[in-house]
């Protein structure tokens, strides 16, 4: 039998959990879930709203513990699919699978915020206010992710959204992905691309070492100074535009700390996993 | 059905009722209708000598850093600032802000003393890591003993009280007291450690990869 009481009445007596990854080192890092988590808090959706994480406190094992609720909506704030998504949260939370009942509870794992359609959104909207005025016509917008195998499926994820981009009618001169650590490189950012204004917007879900420091110094925003930048964090992000290889250069912050991405965490509770069975009595 | 007979915030309010005051290095004092919370070590400081804060959310910038400014990645470290107070009107409030000064302390406890919770032997922590991690599947018992006597000491590193034996019916009896004694004085909530942290875990692999470079593998 189809459930059908996933719906917003039922939110409003549920939690939910927001997953992100955290750090040690980067007190930045875990920030922006905080801040979607209290957002979503604001708009009382929920009964309750929960972060964890993997690298801070409260970890994924205690999580469970500091909710009441029966009904329980799992979004990863993470920006792909892969090792996490996979294995880690599901080992972590001990899911079943897409849902989950456990100890009298019903839980629900909904895919990463990254990978949903709706981040199409976020880009077009941080492509528009970064460089107020300038026709989107006369705009190269640079989506910029890690590469490799470190960032897993991200470079799925920014091709996707690449595509989204240059379908949607926004009507970019042109739209492409590059990378950190792989080609297209981001080091090349002006023969990748040819409008005289460039947008560079990195698809990570915090700022921290690789937007503060690493991009910028791909990009030529500033020299090869490690801890300069991050000794000023936003800095690099208040000087646009930067006058650069004979263009105009727009750099944004990551995209995860766009205040619209708890909209996007609300997309993918919206798309929660149905149960395929009803639950055991 | 409902999963737990009371909430949290119930629980919570049960533990006041019963003279419940202190967690980690925070002190819980009854003001007015609601309550006020502390550093310990300031208890006694006239309150106009201490930084005033209202929200839940405040707590979360209180316990960020530490005094010297450095980040505060575990929440548990014996190094919470003082020289604030943060009253809260309500038992709801309290709890939020509990749970920003020691994430899930006052859930694992509940779930713990319930008997809901099942510590993760560390042996078992450490066989279960994958990727950079499945390397700490490699520390011993006395290995284990080892990286935690060094990281987790209860004076210096972390105020969470370990509730995991070594590995199943191998108790953790090499520790301090205090480092495992779940039951602490009656007005004290233990800050419980069910299952290691990463930064253990991180430890775990440094400690390893040492040892083995050591012996030659
Ligand atoms: S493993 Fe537990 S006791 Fe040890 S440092 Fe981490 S949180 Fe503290």
């Amino acid at each position: 039998m189809a459930d059908s009481s996933v719906s917003s009445s039922t939110w409003r007596d549920a939690a939910l959990v927001i997953l992100g990854h955290g750090s040690t080192q980067n007190p930045d890092s875990s920030t922006p879930t905080w801040q979607h988590a209290d957002e979503l808090r604001r708009r009382g959706l929920f009964r309750e709203v929960q972060c964890a994480f993997w690298k801070e406190e409260p970890g994924f094992r205690e999580v469970m513990h500091m909710i009441d609720s029966d009904h329980v909506f799992v979004v990863p704030n993470f920006i792909s699919e892969g090792y996490f998504t996979r294995d880690v949260l599901p080992r972590e939370l001990e899911l079943q699978g897409p849902v989950t009942h456990a100890g009298g509870r019903t839980i629900r794992y909904c895919d990463p915020v990254g990978i949903h359609p709706s981040m199409t959104r976020l880009l077009l909207k941080r492509a528009a206010e970064i460089a107020p005025g300038v026709p989107p016509s006369e705009i190269s917008l640079v989506i910029v992710g890690h590469g490799t195998s470190l960032n897993e499926n991200s470079t799925a994820a920014i091709k996707s959204q690449v595509e989204l981009i240059r379908a949607s009618g926004a009507g970019f001169g042109e739209v492409v992905d590059a990378y950190m650590e792989e080609e297209p490189l981001i080091a090349r950012w002006d023969e990748l691309t040819t409008a005289p204004n460039v947008v560079v917007v990195p698809f990570f879900i915090a700022d921290g070492l690789h937007s503060y420091e690493d991009i910028p110094v791909l990009l030529g925003l500033t020299e090869n100074s490690p801890g300069a930048i991050s000794a000023n964090q936003g800095e690099v992000f208040r000087r646009n535009p930067y006058a650069l290889r004979g263009r105009q250069l727009f750099y944004s912050a990551a995209i995860g700390t766009d205040e619209l991405m708890a909209d996007v965490i609300m997309d993918q509770v919206a798309a929660a996993p149905q149960e395929s069975t009803s639950p055991a009595a | 059905m409902t999963l737990h007979p009371k909430s949290l915030t119930e629980e919570l309010a049960d533990w006041l009722a019963q003279g419940g005051r202190r967690i980690g290095e925070i002190v819980i004092l009854p003001c007015g209708e609601g309550w006020e919370v502390r550093h310990v070590d300031d208890a006694e400081s006239p309150a106009s000598s201490l930084t005033a804060h209202k929200t839940p959310e405040a707590a979360r910038e209180i316990s960020k850093y530490d005094a010297a400014g450095q980040y505060r990645p575990l929440k548990g470290a014996p190094n919470l600032v003082h020289g604030w107070r943060l009253t809260l009107d309500t038992t709801a409030a309290l709890r939020d802000a509990l749970d920003f000064f020691y994430p899930a302390a006052l859930g694992n406890w509940v779930a713990f003393t319930q008997g809901r919770a099942t510590p993760s032997p560390i042996r078992e922590t450490f066989a279960r890591q994958t990727g950079m991690y499945r390397i700490t599947g490699l520390l011993d018992e006395d290995d284990c003993r080892a990286v935690v006597a060094d990281n987790c000491a209860y004076a210096t590193n972390c105020r969470r009280r370990i509730a995991w034996p070594v590995a199943a019916g191998v108790p953790f009896d090499t520790l301090p007291p205090e480092k495992t004694n779940l039951e602490p004085a009656p007005d004290e909530m233990p800050v419980l450690c069910l299952h290691a942290c990463s930064l253990l875990v991180a430890s775990a692999r440094t400690y390893i990869k040492k040892k083995r470079a050591a012996a030659g593998q």
